[in-house]
This record gives C-alpha cells, sequence and structure tokens, in this order.
C-alpha cells in the first residue's frame, strides 16, 4: 500500500494552485457583484486545459484521471467555489455523460471542444417533478424521421446559462418508464426549439449559472442519442456516480479553505489578553475541522484511485459525496463561531464560505438519497431489496 | 532560432529556517522550486517560441531533484530539457558551474540567444551571466527588459539612474532578463501531465561534456572558511510617558552609558 501522489500529479496540485490562488482567487469580490465568471479568466483557463482535466489526451484531455481530477477540484474550490463548480459541472457530469456512454462519433465531435473549454457542457435531469425521485421525468423525446422531437422542461441546471452543450434525458417510451423508456441525447444550444427560461438566484455560489431549460419542439439528430434509445436512465445514474468523488474533493478543499482562515484569525485575534488560539473552545473545534478534514482526504484519493484502477467505486463514491457535504457543513459552520460577528458579516470570506458550501448537500443527488442508496447496496449483498 | 535558458532550483525562502544555534540554514523541511527570477527569460523564450518559432532549451546544473523542475518548464513549453548531473558536479562554485553550464551549451551548440535570471534566490549575487557571457566569449546585456531579436542581433532596454538606456549586442548574446520584465505563464494543466508521461529529460554527466572531476574541482576557487547567522539586535527600549518627560530619560540614559558626555 503506498499513499504517494505520483510526480505528475504533484505537478499538477502545484499547478492549480497557483493559479487558483494567484490568479483566481483575487477575482472572487468581482464574481461575487456580478453573479458570473469573468469571460476573460474562462477564456484563460480554457487555453490552460482545465476543462477536460480527466478525460484521455486523444480527446483533447490532459489524461490526469481522476485522482488528477480530485486535485483539480480540492485546488480550485481553494480558490473560488464559483468556478470550482463551473468546472465540475462540465467535466464530471455535463461531459462525463457523453464520454462515458456516447458513440465514437459523438465523444469525437463533441469531446475536443469541451475538453479545449471552447464550449462549456451541463447536465439536464431535474424536473419540477422529477429530484430526488429522478425515475419520473416527463420531458418527452419522439422520433420523427432522423430526429427527435424534444417537448417539456428542465429546472435547476447548473452551468444552464453558460453552456453550449446539455446531456438532456427524456421520455422516449413512457409506458416502459425509467426501465428502457428513458433516453440520453446531447442538446446544442443553438437547436431550433431550444431556450433558456428563468435564470435562477442562489444562496451562495452566485457565480455559477442555473437555469431552467425550455424545449418546445426541440429537433435533436437522432445520431445524438448518448448510447441505446431506452438506457438513458442507466447513463444518468452511471454518470452521477462518476461524479460524486470530484464533489468530495472540492468538499476537501472548501473545508481545508474554512481551517486556514480560522488557524489565522485564531492567531491574532485576541481576547482576555491572549489570541484565542490559546483558548481550549477554539483549539477543540479546530482539532475537530482537521480530524474530519483527514478523514475525508483518504476517502476522496481512495475513491478516485479505485476509478483510476478501474475498480468498483459506486458505493464508496456516494460515501464520500455525502460525508464530504457534512464535513464541509461543520467546518463552516464552527468556522463562522470561530470568528464570532466578524464570521457573520458581509464583508469577510466566512459569511461566504457558509453559503457557498450549503449546495454541496443538495445538488447531484441530496444527502438523503445517499444514504439510501448506501443503505439499498448494503441490503442488495444481503439478498433484500429496498426501493427508494 | 534556438533559444538556451539556463535555470536553477532553489529553496523556497519560505520554506527556509535559519539555525542561530548552528550559524547555518536548515533546509531539511524546505520545498525546492524554480528560481523564481528565472521564470522571466523563460517567459521572453517561449514568447520568442511563438512569435518567431524559436527552439527553446532549458538546461539546470542539480542533483537528480531539479528534474521536477525541468519538466515544470517542459510543460509551460519548452522544447527541450537538458539535467546535468554529476557527482563530480557537487562541490562546483559559481566559477566552476559557468565553466561546467558553458560546456553544456556548447554541447547543445548552434545557439543564437542565451536568456538567464538577473539572479538566484540564495547567494543573490547575479554573477553567472557575466560570466557565462565572458566564459563563451559572446556579449551580454545584463538586466534587460523590451528584447527585439531580429536581424542578427537582439536590442534591450536596461533601467539607468536618470531613465532607460537602450543597448544592442549581435548574436550570440548573453542576455540576463531584468524581475518584472514580463508576465510569465503558468503551465497548463495537460502539459503538467505530459511533462512526466510524454517527455523526455536529457541528464548528462561529467564524461558527456568532454570534462573530468579534476578539471572541475580545479576551477573550484571558493572556500567557505565559516558561516555564521547575523547577531540578533538588541530589542530596543521604547519611552513611554509624555514627549519632554521621555526626552529627559533618553538623555539620561545616554548619558548613563556614556553615550554623550554629560
Amino acid at each position: 500500500m503506498d499513499f504517494t501522489f505520483e510526480k505528475k500529479h504533484e505537478l499538477l496540485r502545484r499547478t492549480v494552485r497557483d493559479y487558483a490562488q494567484q490568479v483566481i482567487a483575487p477575482r472572487t469580490a468581482e464574481i461575487e457583484e456580478t453573479h458570473a465568471i469573468p469571460v476573460d479568466l474562462r477564456q484563460e483557463m480554457a487555453e490552460l486545459g482545465f476543462f477536460g482535466v480527466p478525460f484521455p489526451t486523444e480527446y483533447g484531455g490532459a489524461g490526469a484521471g481522476e485522482i488528477g481530477y480530485c486535485i483539480l477540484m480540492e485546488e480550485l474550490m481553494q480558490g473560488n467555489p464559483s468556478v470550482a463548480v463551473l468546472v465540475g459541472a462540465h467535466t464530471s457530469i455535463g461531459a462525463t455523460a457523453i464520454h462515458l456512454d456516447g458513440s465514437d462519433g459523438l465523444k469525437q465531435k463533441y469531446l475536443p471542444p469541451l475538453c479545449r473549454g471552447e464550449q462549456i457542457a451541463a447536465y439536464a435531469l431535474t424536473e419540477p417533478n422529477a429530484g430526488s425521485d429522478a425515475a419520473s421525468i416527463t420531458l418527452s423525446a419522439v422520433r420523427e424521421g432522423d430526429s427527435y422531437i424534444l417537448d417539456g422542461s428542465k429546472i435547476w441546471i447548473t452551468n444552464g446559462g453558460d453552456a453550449e452543450i446539455f446531456s438532456v434525458f427524456a421520455v422516449t417510451d413512457k409506458a416502459l418508464g425509467y426501465r428502457g423508456g428513458h433516453t440520453a441525447f446531447v442538446v446544442e444550444k443553438g437547436f431550433p426549439g431550444f431556450s433558456l427560461g428563468t435564470i435562477d438566484e442562489k444562496m451562495g455560489i452566485v457565480g455559477s449559472s442555473t437555469a431552467e431549460l425550455v424545449f418546445d419542439g426541440c429537433r435533436v439528430p437522432a445520431e445524438n442519442v448518448i448510447g441505446q434509445v431506452g438506457m438513458g436512465f442507466l447513463t444518468a445514474m452511471r454518470t452521477l456516480d462518476h461524479g460524486r468523488h470530484g464533489l468530495g474533493a472540492g468538499c476537501l478543499g472548501g473545508a481545508q479553505e474554512v481551517l486556514n482562515a480560522c488557524l489565522e484569525y485564531s492567531k491574532y485575534r485576541q481576547q482576555f489578553g491572549v489570541p484565542i488560539a490559546q483558548k481550549q473552545a477554539i483549539q477543540f473545534m479546530i482539532a475537530d475541522i482537521i480530524t474530519e478534514i483527514e478523514a475525508l482526504r483518504s476517502l476522496v484519493y481512495r475513491v478516485a484511485w479505485l476509478a483510476d484502477s478501474r475498480r468498483p467505486y459506486r458505493q464508496l463514491g456516494g460515501i464520500c459525496k455525502l460525508f464530504g457535504s457534512e464535513v464541509l457543513a461543520r467546518a463552516v459552520d464552527k468556522g463562522v463561531q470561530i470568528h464570532g460577528a466578524l464570521g457573520y458579516m458581509r464583508d469577510y470570506p466566512m459569511e461566504q464560505m457558509y453559503r457557498d458550501a450549503r449546495i454541496t448537500e443538495i445538488f447531484e443527488g441530496t444527502n438523503e438519497i445517499q444514504r439510501v442508496v448506501i443503505a439499498m447496496e448494503a441490503f442488495r449483498r444481503l439478498g433484500v431489496r429496498v426501493e427508494p | 532560432m534556438k533559444v538556451i535558458v539556463p535555470i536553477k532550483q532553489v529553496y523556497d525562502p519560505a520554506t527556509v529556517r535559519v539555525s542561530r544555534s548552528r550559524g547555518i540554514l536548515d533546509t531539511r523541511e524546505a520545498a525546492l522550486i524554480m528560481n523564481p527570477a528565472d521564470r522571466y527569460p523563460l517567459e521572453e523564450a517561449l514568447t520568442l517560441k511563438e512569435e518567431a518559432g524559436a527552439h527553446v532549451v532549458a538546461v539546470t546544473m542539480g542533483p537528480a531533484e531539479a528534474e521536477d523542475m525541468l519538466r515544470e518548464a517542459l510543460a509551460m513549453g519548452v522544447d527541450e530539457a537538458v539535467l546535468l548531473a554529476d557527482e563530480a558536479f557537487s562541490s562546483a562554485d559559481a566559477s566552476a558551474a559557468v565553466m561546467i553550464v558553458g560546456e553544456a551549451i556548447n554541447e547543445i551548440g548552434d545557439y543564437d540567444l542565451i536568456l538567464t535570471g538577473y539572479r538566484a534566490t540564495g547567494d543573490g549575487t547575479g554573477e553567472f551571466a557575466p560570466r557565462l557571457a565572458q566564459y563563451l566569449g559572446v556579449p551580454q546585456i545584463l538586466r534587460a527588459s523590451r528584447l527585439q531579436v531580429g536581424d542578427g542581433k537582439v536590442a534591450a532596454r536596461r533601467r539607468v539612474s536618470s531613465g532607460y538606456a537602450m543597448w544592442e549586442a549581435p548574436l550570440p548574446a548573453v542576455v540576463s532578463v531584468d524581475e518584472g520584465a514580463n508576465k510569465p505563464r503558468h503551465p497548463s494543466l495537460p502539459g503538467s501531465i505530459a511533462a512526466y508521461e510524454e517527455r523526455v529529460v536529457s541528464v548528462w554527466g561529467v564524461k558527456d561534456l568532454g570534462m573530468t572531476p579534476e578539471a572541475i574541482a580545479e576551477s573550484t576557487r571558493t572556500d567557505v572558511r565559516n558561516s555564521y547567522a547575523a547577531p540578533e539586535r538588541e530589542r530596543g527600549r521604547v519611552l513611554r510617558s509624555e514627549p519632554e518627560q521621555a526626552a529627559r530619560e533618553l538623555l539620561q540614559e545616554l548619558k548613563a552609558r556614556g553615550l554623550i558626555e554629560s
């Protein structure tokens, strides 16, 4: 057993960290104010290859695997969470749906511009009546000649307003339902009948665009079906499975950022004539944050290693997302407490960290769904079938 | 056009501790990084690559670990990387280092321009570029910015006390690039992975350069007699009373110490 990173991954980490700290982090005030990622920043990140890290070099990716991708997410989250979410949703779910199950033709056509960051991807599954219950989607896709006609809408789509390419899940056979009746499609922003609906205002990650997608007789060529007709639900779930450790890695970076802020603040904030670092009440909170960060770090990179070595990681991926987001939640809660009133003030970073963290317990499968899936798997091994 | 950039691996000053008791720098936990001043000549060379199709070679003398710095240079876009590593190089001083790197540059050959940092973190003497130009017998421009290369010559701007001076030298030449002369680029992410997966670092030893350990030892003329930490300054005393009273106390103190006559 060897827990050291390979040299290539060490260099990747240093490269991303330098960029995140020196270039991305200083743009935070601007991102908070404009509720958008600056175009020039996205452009430069694209040129440096931030948008294709785990994908093979044959598609223009960095070929850094899931370990490399987790390093990217861990470091990006410390630069700016909205930027991390832009890259994360693009890479680990938007483009991954195409990479996992797309035909060679689809991969050749769509992955290179996505890896180069010339186009941004989004993953569109959620609908007003299909959140955790993703099998209940109703967006319909009807075959018409060489095309499918999509009608309906998707909501709360991360990267919605920024993306050019959407991995969309629709119903091709209502009677079969999710077992054979759902199909995944690649939809381009420019396809006739596609438009953006409401752009949502959020509690946190305000630089990340969350949008409603409207399909009004949207014509999609049949060759844009991802995988096989009827197998869309499987693609949707496999893609989400694939994204979970990356999300855990982002949470790891977020918690680390909270820890750094707390250490720095406790060092100089004086109360009762000494820095609060001297107070056990503060020490205990900091020790708890560190302990959970270290446990999470081991978990994140173990899952990434399993994925890269083509071993099963599905259940652990869910555990990683669940644990990671809750480690981050506990860290930001303690972080605000350590900073006192300053932690509650808009002008200081803790307040933003607190708001930005909250979504990680909700998106890419709520933590409740993660718990159900973890339990389902445990019972499945005993031959007991549990329905969500 | 071929541009050679000698670079150096140094300790990250933020991670070096000063051991006062032993009078040395404690580098046991120190991180190794590319000399920050070397990022400017690298950027200059990579710009020449983009704009004029220059072939860029990075070369460094150092221990095996220096390979990681060369891989970073490859990730930034250099075409070739050469590591000069040999037991015989380990005790080389500035004079011997110039001879070793100079011979490596002759071995690489056919160069038009040699771009260096203006100094290295560490001893910070800034003597490498002038010594190298002398060794190779080519002209030099030191601490230059706004380089223009073409028509068999290099022109550059140097800061002087009253403003700027423009200098020009025929190629081949050695130019040390000033701090802040450009905005050094970040390595690309695919480049960072490819630097280890696909790229090659050539490793040359004393024999590859047609040198002998004896010749290197002979040209090493620095003799370190002693190294010590600068003595810590005594902590000052702050007089906190009203100005008039404080002045009186100060006068008394100075007299008591015999620093002024009473």
